[in-house]
This record gives structure tokens, sequence and C-alpha cells, in this order.
């Protein structure tokens, strides 16, 4: 287990922790398996965003009028990544937009990315045991319509030292179970105009 | 990604899940001097409420303590709790997770996992047991997503050797009005 308030491994990925391999103990492992392809069908964003009166440089404001949908209660059982878990739920139900309601859970291990771009920093914790203290954080669909989670929180290890950051795909197995709540996202109007 | 081997076999579907409805969402504050995770389950049940998503928005505790996992040395789980660890406060709670549901005796019990920050500035975070965790001045708020036609059940996981919630839907309301536990 790592020491009281260090992380068990820590450094500067060459590159953001998209989607990828996951870097463990410096070493890229190769995902196993690709994520399930949905069971049902999931529309594509409608219409880019558009908005009105920012300024010039500016990237645009972006509003979406939506509202809440169906509820999903779920367990995740161990050794499946949360990311892909979390994708796993929504496809499983056909639903593209989702946010996170609640969870509690643990993990094998832990991965949290923080920082940005070339400056991403990669956490790594040991475990198992981690506790997920905090998940927060949304389901989109991209392009082919897929389901894609961002997931973002804090964790606490053996030690009780916490770490927070946007949990990296393929690093965070499930331990015992996560328990989680999503609620479907129906938006209706993706470029509403913003004003001041 | 690593993996690790559980004491039983693995049990499928890997990941579980059933629809369910809002059954409308709550705010609760819960008072100085009452436990917090006690005081949620009474307050929820007190409006009807036995199953719901709860996000902790923040708070303080006047005494609290918190568990943490490790590994578990005798082989009959992967990971365990450690001893707990107690803070005196003012504590302030800065986020939280939580579900409210029944255990596999009918009674209703809150899991909850927390990050506070002592009044030292250090921050910390784990399992909040149920009896041992003082709201502070001010109160905890709490925002409580019920679920109406689904609710989360402890059951014994032969695969963890645990008692875990799972997601349970609930069969619409029977002619008597009592509600079903579909299998």
């Amino acid at each position: 287990m790592s020491a009281r308030g260090k992380p068990a491994a820590q450094r500067k990925p060459a590159a953001a922790p998209k989607p990828a391999p996951m870097p463990k103990g410096g070493k890229p492992r190769a995902r196993k398996a690709a994520a399930p392809k949905p069971a049902v069908a999931l529309a594509a964003p409608a219409v880019p965003y558009a908005m009105a009166e920012d300024r010039p440089g500016t990237l645009a404001t972006l509003v979406e009028r939506g509202r809440y949908g169906r509820m999903v209660l779920a367990r995740v059982r161990p050794n499946i990544d949360l990311v892909a878990g979390v994708e796993r739920i929504c496809a499983s139900h056909g639903i593209a937009y989702a946010v996170v309601r609640s969870a509690v859970g643990s993990l094998v291990d832990a991965a949290l990315g923080y920082g940005e771009g070339e400056s991403m920093t990669l956490i790594t914790v040991e475990g198992p045991g981690i506790e997920i203290l905090t998940l927060n954080g949304e389901v989109r669909p991209d392009e082919a319509g897929k389901p894609v989670a961002t997931l973002r929180g804090t964790i606490s290890d053996s030690d009780a030292s916490v770490f927070g950051g946007e949990f990296v795909r393929g690093g965070n197995p499930i331990c015992i179970t996560l328990e989680i709540v999503l609620q479907e996202w129906l938006p209706e109007l993706q470029s509403l105009p913003t004003r001041g | 990604m690593r993996t690790v081997k559980q004491p039983g076999k693995p049990a499928r579907p890997r990941v579980l899940s059933v629809t369910a409805t809002s059954g409308g969402e709550l705010r609760v504050v819960v008072p100085e001097g009452v436990d917090l995770l006690n005081g949620l389950a009474r307050a929820l049940l007190g409006v009807g409420v036995t199953s719901a998503a709860v996000f902790l928005t923040g708070g303080r505790f006047a005494r609290m303590q918190y568990l943490t996992g490790q590994p578990c040395r005798d082989g009959k789980r992967v990971a365990t709790y450690g001893a707990p660890t107690t803070l005196v406060g003012p504590v302030t709670l800065l986020s939280g997770n939580a579900f409210l549901g029944i255990d596999e005796t009918g009674k209703p019990i809150v899991h909850c996992h927390a990050v506070v920050v002592d009044r030292d500035g250090s921050v910390h975070g784990g399992h909040l047991p149920p009896g041992v965790c003082s709201v502070g001045r001010g109160g905890v708020v709490a925002l409580a997503a019920a679920l109406a036609d689904a609710m989360l059940t402890v059951r014994y996981d032969a695969e963890t050797n645990y008692p875990i919630f799972h997601p349970t839907s609930l069969d619409p309301i029977s002619l008597n009005g009592a509600r079903k536990v579909a299998a």
C-alpha cells in the first residue's frame, strides 16, 4: 500500500489519459476487451450547440434544455472497469445521456488523472479495498451514438489518504461492488442562446 | 488492469441493473446532535421513502468515525475494513454519496461514503458506520432522489463473501396494496 499522503505512483504521461491502455506502475498495458455494443441503437447528438453574444475569441457557452427521465439502479461486480461498467449500464437500457445521482463502492486499484493535455498527471493508487468516496459525472453519446462516461471524484486508500481526479478508463477495476444510480437526461433543445 | 480473485465463483451477469421511475426529489437537513445515517433513514422513512439515491452536499459533524478498506489477510475476502478513525469536531463534510435501502431482515439501512476536512485542515474519507457520526452545528444537507418502483436490497453475495446491496424491481402495487419483491 502507498504511504500516507503519497500515491503509489505519480508521473506525467506523454499524453492525456484518454480512453487508451491503462498505464500501471509506469508500464502501459493493452486493454483486453472492447466495450460491449449497445443493446439498443442510440441517437447521436442532434445539432451542434449555437450561441449568441459571446465575445470574439471565446468559446461559446453551452446551454441545453432538457428533463430527467428513467432512473437506473445498478450493481457492478468485481473486476469490471468503473468507466466501462457505467457505459455498459447505459447501453443495456438504450440510454445515451445520463447523470450520476449517487455511487458507493470500492476499487482494486485506482487511476486518476488531473491537469490537462501534455501536463496531465496520472495518479495510480494500489489497493485492494480503495474506497470510492464521491463519484460525479455524466454520460453523453459519441458520434456513433455510443454512451461515453466522464467520471470524476475522490477515493481513499488503506491509510485514509484522499486523492481526487478523473477516473481513467481501464484503470479502475471494481473490488467488492459498485452501487450506482444513474438518471437519464433527455435533451430537448441543444442550442439556447445566452445573454450577458 | 489488475484483477483479483474473489473467494467465491464469479457470478453472472457482471452488471446488474433495473430501471425505476422517480419517486420525487427531497432535500433533507439532518440537525445537530443527530446521527447522520440514522437521522437520514428516519427522515426519509417518515415521508414514505424506503429506497433512495442520496447526495450529501455538505455540513458539519460534532464527532465522527470512518473506516477505510485494506487487503484481507485471512483469505476469506479480498478486502476488509481496518480499525475506525475517530475525528473530534468541528469536522466539515465536503461531500458524500449514500443509498437508502433495506437489509436482509427488512430493516432500513444506509450505505454511505464521504470526504471530510478535520479541524486541523486535513482531508479524510471513508465508509461512515451508523450510530457514530453526530451531526454538528448547522446540520448536514442531503439531496435524495426517491425510487418509486425499484429498491436496493441487501443480499448475501457468495462471490465476495459480503452482504451487498442489489437492485431489485418491484411489481406494480397489487390488489391488496402490498408490494411484492420480484425474484
